[in-house]
């Protein structure tokens, strides 16, 4: 290949914020959040406009992900239990999936991809519910976002992500060694300055940045493990995939900080199991029209 | 070494850590072998959990990596375990990851196989 590998920098220039197919309803929101007058009324009448995002709010709501006991029926309901920062950061999760598309199915099959990271997602969740991390709901986000710097690579710099794959598929190297041996640098660096660029919250941007290697996480260690072994676990019952052919290793330190008992596993991956028959139902509705190159 | 709650447990399987009441009375040493009887005595005293030995884990009824035969049980552990780029089965949370991916591995073989 000739020629330096491109710069971070220059990768995430070209990768706009889109809002999609969401973009009236997130206007809509925002324009009722900075109201003076907002009220959950208000933000539920703005969020009805969107008959498949209502649905798919109080599908969410009545699913085992949040596993309230009462049954919901109404946006104002969904609301005042989910809260309003999380259903947010759930169409928020919409917006990404819709952000990359016309990424070449030799690159990662994007059906696959979005699996594996929404099955982080939710079991990066499930780990900080139960670790007593602060603000556990924001690990969904984190867990979705995690390999979002592959689909930078495979969109913004395809020569180059060629070379990568090749020499993953031909030296077995973990294909995050291979980013590193081809570029100098991994796809978590390159999530890391997006999501930093995208004016994520720090402890996001951190955990998603050091999720292969949280020990090097200065101000967010707890999140970076967090996301380290739901990453682990997700690789290792094979739920989806982000191009890796071998299960990443787990460190050590990154399990032990979370002060949970490894009988435990079994349980997460069965919740794993169970919460993503309706979380792919909501988030990859129509892979063929939304994912496909 | 598996943590088994009591309902799970069966005729036959080893203790692997000794097991004791509320008041640190011994009730089970560790290596024992289960017996119906004691699983009563354990049932009696409130115990839900019990430590049990891998070696006597798939002799839980209905388990499908009992019913493999040891080719298949080889060629399936041997496949599972190339599938991780590091692995340490002394390590209790490997070892968790590697049965939750065997157990699945070996149920997937078998709806495969019918």
């Amino acid at each position: 290949m000739k020629g330096p590998p491109p710069g971070i920098d220059h990768l995430i220039r070209a990768i706009p914020r889109s809002l999609g197919s969401y973009a009236p309803v997130v206007e809509e929101i925002e324009r009722a959040l900075e109201s003076p007058r907002c009220s959950l009324p208000t933000m539920a009448e703005a969020i009805e406009k969107d008959p498949d995002l209502t649905a798919t709010l109080l599908r969410l709501g009545n699913s085992a992900f949040y596993g309230f006991s009462m049954r919901l029926t109404t946006v104002t309901e969904a609301l005042s239990l989910i809260g309003i920062q999380q259903v947010q950061d759930l169409i928020q999760a919409a917006c990404i999936i819709d952000t990359f598309t016309g990424i070449p199915e030799g690159f990662v099959n994007m059906r696959s991809f979005w699996q594996h990271s929404l099955a982080c997602g939710v079991c990066a969740r499930a780990l900080a519910l139960e670790a007593r991390v602060p603000r556990a709901e924001k690990f969904f986000v984190a867990g979705l976002l995690h390999d979002v710097g592959r689909l930078v690579l495979y969109s913004q710099s395809p020569k180059w992500a060629q070379q990568i794959l090749a020499r993953h598929g031909q030296q077995g190297t973990l294909l995050r060694e291979a980013e590193v041996a081809v570029l100098g640098y991994d796809h978590a660096a390159v999530a890391e300055a997006l999501l930093q660029h995208w004016n994520y919250p720090p402890n996001i941007v951190q955990a998603v940045g050091h999720h292969h290697n949280p020990a090097a996480s200065l101000s967010a260690r707890d999140e970076a493990s967090v996301v380290h072994v739901a990453d682990h676990l997700v690789n290792a019952i094979a739920l989806g995939s982000s191009g890796e052919h071998r299960v990443p290793p787990l460190q050590r330190g990154a399990w032990e900080r979370l002060k949970l008992a490894p009988e435990l596993i079994p349980q997460f991956v069965a919740s794993v199991d169970e919460q993503m028959e309706v979380v792919e139902a909501c988030f990859l509705k129509s892979p063929e029209a939304a994912l496909a190159a | 070494m598996a943590r088994l709650k009591i309902d799970q447990l069966c005729e036959g399987q080893v203790v692997g850590a000794e097991v004791r009441n509320l008041d640190g009375m011994l009730l089970l040493p560790a290596d024992a072998w289960l017996t119906e009887k004691h699983i009563g005595i354990l049932r009696a005293w409130g115990i839900s959990e019990v430590e049990v030995k891998d070696g006597k884990l798939a002799a839980t009824e209905g388990d499908p990596i009992a019913a493999l035969s040891s080719d298949e049980y080889e060629r399936l552990t041997t496949e599972v375990k190339q599938c991780f780029a590091e692995l340490d089965l002394d390590y209790p949370v490997a070892k968790q990851v590697f049965e939750v991916k065997l157990r699945r591995r070996v149920m997937a073989w078998k709806g495969s196989t019918g």
